[in-house]
This record gives C-alpha cells, structure tokens and sequence, in this order.
C-alpha cells in the first residue's frame, strides 16, 4: 500500500484504507474502486493523501473490516486536532475525555442536536473542541463524572442559538439559545444557563444581560475561557497567541480561578 | 394561585409557609437556589414568587433579571436581610420585582402583597 496525494488518483485505482472526513462521516470505504466524482470529492474534503492498494481485496476481507461508529471517529479525530494545537495538553486527559464525551453524546438531545449540526462544519467542530477544553479544565478542578457530564452537555449545545450559520456579531443567540433550551423540560437547567452566560464578563460587560462576577455560575465561567480560546484559533490566532490572549483577559474578561485552571491544561 | 417559596434556609421558607397555610387555595412549591428557582419556573408556573436575595449557585437578583427578561407575568417579590432595605428596594424593583420585603417576614405585610397581587390579577382578568 502506497500514499498519493489526490493530484495523482487515477480512476481505476483501489483504496487501501477507509477514509473519514473529521467528523467520522465515511466517504470511501476500504476496496473501493476510484471513481471520477471520488476524486472531486476528496478535493472538496481537503483530504491530504490516499493511501492505495495495488491488489483486489476479497469479499470476506471486506465484510471483516471493522467500521466504528460515526461520532466515535468524530471525536476521536477532533482530539487529535485539538492536540495538534501544541499547547493544550489533552494527552494527559485522554481517557477520561473520551470517556465523559461519549457519555454525553449517548444523551438522545445531544445527539439530535449533533446531528442537526452536521450541515455547519465550523460550529460542529467549534463545539467539540470547546467541550474537550472545557472538560480537561474540569478534570483539573477534580470535578465529579456527573458535574463533568453536565459540563460536556453544556459546552456541546452552548452555540445553540446560532441556528444554522456561525457568527461573530450574533449577539442574540445566547439568548435564543436559553430560551429553546429552557423549553425542553429533558435538559437540565443548568445547560441552558451556560448557554445564557457563556459571553458574560467577570466586569459586567458582557451581553445579553450584563451579569457581574458573582452571578456567572461556574460552568459558564470554564466554558466562556474554552469557547473565546477556540474562537481565536477559528480567527486563525496562532495557539500561542491565542493563550495569551486568553491570560490577557485574566480579571476584566475572565475570572482569575477558570484561568488558573486553563493554565494548568497548558503544557 | 400558585406560589413558589424560594430561599436556602429551610426554616425561611417554613416560615412563609406557614403563613400562607391558611388558604388552602394556594398551591406551594419550594426552591432551595437560583437553578432550582429557574427549574421551577418552567415545571411549576407559578403566579407569584418569594425569592431570598443570597442563595447559592445563582443569587436572587440573577434569577430576577432571568425571570423578568423571559415572563411578564409572573410577580416576584424579593425578601431580604441584607443591611441597605432602601437600596434593595430600589434595585430590585429597577430589575422588575414587583415588590420586597424585610426579613424575617411578618404576616401582615405578607398579606398585603397578597391582596394586591390578587387585585391586579382580577383587574387583568376583566
């Protein structure tokens, strides 16, 4: 098996192993002959290289191909995005990441909220990642697995005012957002009151309400810390700007105990 | 008319409780912090409020500014210790309360709230 980039495919040619986009959503399985509209595809996708097979692969070897779920390979690749980032250190929290994310996932709201977001790249990765963030935060403020589970749900459904199209200058979805979740009587209220505080500020500032320091509960105040990190890497920051970007904010826009704890994720 | 007595100390909302107790057409539900206020808000709708100011995981003010951005009608009234009585009462009534009340609460007053709570809701009715 050999790796090309697609600039090189050809049609006729098989591929030697199943590939994913970063969601997990499969788009060629292992054995499948290269068609014309693959290879537009995977130049859609921005998929690096393909790795191909020279022989033909028998019927039974196919069958024998273990597939993992999609939202398994969704989170599994987006950890690595985030470790990619080279300052937060996920690695050392791995296990119990994946563990509490897939918890959260198994949650039927959560899941049909995931899937509905399966249109919106950049919110769906926006949203992971924040989550990811924001329970190595918690698992460094030795968090119980149920506060972790509910700080997971939090952060994956905080941008659920966005609707479908992510924006900077929506300043109205945090409130949409509380409003749609509060409806749900099977979400707890607490992940609709991060979705209402998440753009607070420790100095009052912030919107929709203008919550001081001591109204922000302290899920919003972790999830705020991992959502503006992640919105600086969307603005195409570098990690370490970012980072300092997000200790800059230490006092006026954070409060100082989330960035103690945002500091501790760093390496 | 439902009523929900919402304040971290037990003994408090007992007490207010027990004042309301009389009437048996009152229904009472109770909240023990600011989440479980806002809990109660979506599963109970109450018509009225007694909310303490200092609770844990969201203070009553929090929950106030909540509450009166997303339902006009419901009444809050706040019932506070706290030391400045005037400037808890100008405050709470700037975030929408539509009273407050001294700690601990006698029954008199508590009466009265109730009273005009119960015209306006008449006055509304017609």
């Amino acid at each position: 098996m050999q790796k090309i980039t697609v600039d090189e495919l050809q049609e006729g040619m098989v591929c030697g192993k199943t590939i994913y986009d970063d969601r997990g959503t499969l788009l060629i399985s292992r054995g499948a002959k290269i068609t014309k509209s693959y290879i537009q595809g995977l130049k859609k996708y921005n998929i690096g290289l393909i790795p191909i097979e020279s022989g033909q692969l028998s019927e039974a070897k196919l069958d024998s191909l273990v597939k993992p779920t999609r939202q398994f390979t969704a989170c599994k690749a987006l950890i690595s995005d985030i470790d990619q980032y080279r300052t937060v250190k996920v690695c050392r929290y791995l296990d119990k990441v994946e563990e509490v994310l897939y918890q959260a996932i198994e949650k039927h709201y959560v899941k049909e909220y995931l899937n509905s977001m399966m249109q919106n790249d950049i919110l769906y990765k926006h949203s992971v990642r924040t989550a990811i963030l924001a329970v190595c935060m918690g698992i460094q403020n030795e968090y119980s697995n149920s506060d972790l589970e509910y700080l997971t749900i939090a952060a994956l459904m905080h941008d659920v005012g966005m609707g479908r199209k992510f924006s900077e200058e929506n300043s109205e979805h945090a409130f949409v957002g509380f409003n749609k979740l509060r409806q749900n009587n099977d979400i707890d209220m607490i992940v609709a009151l991060v979705c209402l505080q998440h753009h607070e500020r420790h100095d009052s500032k912030g919107y929709p309400i203008g919550f001081g320091k001591n109204e922000i509960i302290e899920f919003a105040r972790i999830i705020a810390v991992a959502d503006y990190y992640d919105r600086l890497i969307l603005k195409k920051c570098t990690p370490y700007q970012a980072v300092f970007k997000v200790i800059a904010g230490k006092g006026n826009m954070f409060d100082p105990a989330s960035i103690s704890l945002f500091e501790a994720t760093l390496r | 008319m439902r009523i929900l007595i919402a304040d971290d100390s037990t003994l408090c909302r007992l007490t207010i409780k027990r004042f309301l107790s009389w009437n048996k057409c009152y229904d009472i539900a109770e909240a023990a912090n600011g989440v479980e206020v806002l809990e109660q808000h979506r599963v109970f709708k109450p018509d009225l409020i007694f909310m303490d100011i200092t609770m844990p995981v969201l203070d009553g003010i929090s929950v106030l500014r909540i509450i009166s951005k997303i339902d006009k009608t419901v009444k809050i009234v706040i019932v506070s210790s706290l030391g400045n009585q005037r400037f808890i009462h100008a405050e709470s009534l700037k975030q929408g309360a539509f009273f407050t009340l001294p700690k601990p609460v006698n029954q008199d007053s508590l009466m009265q709230v109730l009273d005009a709570v119960q015209k306006l809701a008449n006055v509304g009715g017609k």
